[in-house]
């Protein structure tokens, strides 16, 4: 239990990280702090990944003369292709904030 | 009561999380399945198969390829999910002067800089398949280089640059270069975006850093174009 | 058969494409941009149709994207409950379409329709590519597109409510496609693969269980989230209910009901023990909460959308419910159940829409008596009321009809009840609406007619469908029978 503690730092890091990233989310009112939250979540979620793929003494995987040993590269895909996808969300959570605090501002007027 | 339920949830979120992670392979074992079931065949065999030395690149433009195609709809999703709710903008000539002028350091400086950044995005787009880089990448450096150039020189400067009628093509270009490419495998008789249709390496090397370009100057654009959406609003 | 392989990919590459053309080039055309759309829609129905026929005369098959096999390629699965749902969805989707035209036009503003039309055939794509998909990443890439999709359609019109609901639903969606990500990262750690059929196999290769479960359960949370069941299901009545209603439609008789799809598979291939488990107990009772709380909220709501928003998280709980049986009976009572729901409650969101097209009005109150002035709207809104109220001969009383009938083959006597006690309260919030469209005074000052003729075909359509599922259910069987018994078989 100890052992594969120690050998798993990085995943429980990523789990903490992960729960700060939902209280925020959780228990702020404020719509940009959400979003916040999101994206702490969303990190958290690509260093567990980025975690997994990780291989001892493995290089960078690109290919190089006289390298045998690389890591796996489909996580940092997969990380890379959910980093896109994370933009987007983020963009369109912020037009709808945007939008909402707008249409708030007129209502009050 | 609603205080009391959110760290409540969070330290049984927590406890679950933890169980399943102290289960879990240990992190870096050459064992693991991760590193035994799918991952050597993408080290063996990925540079011959798909013309790409990074293999990260050779997974996103080639093995995976369908889910770049999906994570380049996300993208365009959000921008037209933004032109629905928001508009596109439309900048009047001296309406949105800069708050703070930047002093003429800061000015020459970027006049400067910013063909070097330009280039440098550039160079990591088109060496993506080989090094360091790849298509988005060098997209979010476009991006944060028309950005910059927004922020220095005045929002109305940086649309008149890169008007709307010139952002549309770009925007969805990378769908598009995707679905011609894949309709056209599917027409010799292959699968769909099988990149090597033709059977000849150097088409397929050809078809690939199209796809990086593609990719690259769609996602800079279309998150340049987010950002110009955004911008507009914050002016009201 | 070489033509027909290619299709499944055409139908969730067509419309993602056309929607990139429509930006493009239709920006600012909105009758052309409609014509373009129900046009790709229309290719798509064709083409479900032809693969649906293929499958069901020939078996399923797979298709690898890009030529790759599966541990280290994609592969979309075609088999008969996916077939099935791309039918399903793109039906609705094309009706959809076909009632959006004159609803958009009085409704929202005239430069958002293109990119309404944009919206719906991006949402309608993902769908479609998140049913076939047979890998966990993939999945969540047309999941996230999805998602995303949807929250922006509830959130056009740019009234208050409708952002409120859309911001909401979104801080939902996201928590729940990041515990997809999280969910996925769980399996592959274990299994080496992110395809559902080899991680099937190295499911049952492994010697303990606790990760496998975490990572089921993530993604089981995370469909549920996005099928709106009960603790999860507080983005659902404001985002259905604010809506435009052929958005609501879609929504409401669709994507809950992809949810469940997902949740199905991630059941049935990821989940290595499932009888002795505890867990299926809570799932059980969940579901059970929501179909009988989503009844009692609808008896007590006032706007008629949300009414049929909240009945969605009853009826949506049947379903779940069935995929928890574990049985036969209760995969193809749910199953039935998702279809007889995406056929009634679509065509309910349309005829609410067709009201608030002809009238404006949103609250039941305001429509006492509507059912004198748009007699043809109504009487077919009061027969998908009856499919919802599991009245015989609709299609609602065949799936209800096969959950119990599962649940008592498994001795649940608490689950008959459960079902039983929902379909009662069902029928009690239908008469409530009926009683007031139909048998109470009008009393408004605005002229009210029947709704236009692109209206009526979509809600007749849907209609038509659901009174011959409900007379021969047979025909559904042909077609979800081996699927399920497909399905049944991977469960350990």
């Amino acid at each position: 239990m100890l052992n594969s503690a120690s050998s798993n730092l990085i995943y429980i890091a990523s789990i903490i990280l992960f729960l700060v990233g939902f209280y925020a989310v959780a228990a702020r009112p404020n719509l940009i702090k959400k979003i916040i939250g999101i994206n702490i979540m969303e990190t958290s979620v690509f260093l567990f990944l980025i975690g997994i793929g990780t291989k001892k003494n493995g290089a960078v995987p690109i290919i190089v003369e006289g390298v045998k040993n690389y890591i796996n590269p489909l996580p940092q895909a997969v990380v890379l292709m959910a980093l896109v996808v994370g933009v987007g969300t983020t963009a369109l959570s912020l037009i709808l904030a945007v939008r909402l605090s707008e249409s708030e501002k007129e209502e009050r007027q | 009561m609603k205080k009391m339920f959110t760290p409540l949830l969070l330290t049984l979120l927590g406890i679950f999380f933890l169980l399943a992670v102290f289960k879990m392979p240990p992190m870096g074992n050459p064992d693991n399945p991760t590193n035994v079931v799918a991952a050597p065949r993408y080290i063996t065999q990925g540079p011959q198969e798909t013309g790409c030395s990074n293999l990260v690149s050779a997974i996103i433009l080639n093995y995976r390829i369908y889910d770049t195609m999906g994570e380049m709809v996300v993208i365009f999703g959000a921008l037209a999910a933004a032109l629905a709710i928001l508009g596109r903008e439309h900048v009047k000539e001296g309406l949105s002067p800069l708050k703070v002028e930047p002093s003429p350091l800061v000015r020459i400086m970027m006049v400067i800089y910013i063909p070097f950044f330009i280039i440098f995005a550039l160079y990591v787009i088109i060496n993506g398949g080989f090094s360091v880089g790849g298509g988005f990448q060098g997209g979010a450096i476009l991006a944060s280089v028309i950005i910059i150039y927004a922020l220095i020189f005045g929002f109305d400067n940086a649309v008149k640059r890169l008007p709307a009628k010139k952002r549309v093509f770009f925007e969805g270009m990378a769908i598009l270069y995707f679905t011609v490419i894949g309709f056209m495998s599917v027409f010799m008789g292959k699968n769909f975006l099988d990149l090597n249709f033709l059977g000849i390496s150097m088409f397929q090397k050809f078809l690939t850093l199209g796809l990086e370009i593609s990719i690259g100057l769609a996602s800079g654009v279309t998150i340049a174009s987010l950002f110009y959406i955004l911008k507009k609003v914050e002016r009201g | 058969m070489n033509f027909v392989s290619q299709l499944p990919i055409s139908i969730v590459i067509v419309p993602l494409t056309v929607a990139v053309l429509i930006s493009v080039l239709l920006s600012s055309n909105k009758k052309a941009a409609f014509t373009v759309s129900f046009l790709a829609m229309l290719f798509c129905f064709v083409s479900a149709l032809l693969i649906t026929i293929t499958v069901s005369m020939k078996g399923s098959f797979a298709y690898n994207v890009s030529g790759w096999a599966p541990p280290w390629g994609i592969e979309i699965v075609v088999d008969r409950l996916s077939s099935f749902m791309v039918l399903l969805i793109n039906l609705v989707g094309l009706l959809a379409v076909i009632f959006s035209k004159d609803y958009v036009e009085r409704k929202l503003d005239s430069k958002k329709i293109p990119f309404y039309y944009v919206l719906i055939l991006l949402l309608l794509g993902s769908m479609t590519g998140f049913v076939l998909s047979g890998d966990i990443f993939n999945m969540f890439i047309f999941f996230e597109a999805l998602s995303l999709s949807s929250y922006s359609l509830v959130a056009i019109s740019g009234d208050r409510e409708a952002l409120r609901a859309g911001f909401k639903y979104l801080i939902m969606g996201m928590i729940s496609s990041l515990f997809v990500l999280l969910g996925l990262g769980f399996i592959y750690s274990v299994t080496g693969t992110l395809n559902f059929n080899q991680i099937a196999l190295g499911v049952g290769k492994l010697s303990d269980f606790t990760v496998i479960y975490t990572g089921a359960l993530l993604l089981i949370t995370a469909f549920a989230i996005e099928a709106a069941l009960f603790p999860l299901h507080v983005w659902l009545p404001q985002a259905h209910g604010r809506a435009p209603a052929p958005v609501s439609a879609i929504l409401s008789g669709l994507v809950i009901g992809v949810g469940i799809f997902g949740i199905i598979k991630v059941v049935y291939y990821i989940l290595p023990v499932v009888y002795s488990a505890g867990f299926v107990v809570i799932f059980r009772s969940l579901a059970s909460i929501g179909i009988i709380l989503g009844a009692i909220f609808a008896l007590f709501e006032k706007d008629l959308k949300v009414i049929l928003a909240q009945s969605s998280i009853s009826q949506i709980g049947f379903a779940a419910l069935g995929v928890f049986l574990f049985s036969y009976l209760g995969l193809t009572g749910s199953i039935l159940q998702i279809l007889n729901h995406a056929l009634a409650k679509s065509a309910l969101f349309f005829s609410a829409g067709a009201i608030i097209y002809g009238t404006g009005f949103k609250r039941l109150d305001e429509m006492r008596g509507i059912g004198k002035k748009m007699p043809i709207t109504m009487g077919l809104f009061a027969i998908n009321l009856a499919s919802i109220a599991s009245i015989p001969m609709t299609c609602g009383f065949v799936s209800k009809y096969l959950l119990c009938l599962g649940a008592i083959k498994q001795g649940l006597w608490g689950l008959v009840g459960i079902i039983l006690l929902g379909s009662f309260l069902s029928i009690l919030y239908c008469v409530r609406i009926i009683n007031c469209i139909f048998f109470e005074e009008p009393k408004f000052k605005v002229e009210v007619k029947e709704a236009p003729l692109g209206m009526l075909i979509p809600l007749g359509a849907l209609t038509i469908l659901t009174v011959i599922f409900g007379i021969y259910p047979k025909i559904a069987f042909i077609l979800i029978e081996p699927g399920v018994k497909e399905i049944l078989s991977f469960l350990r």
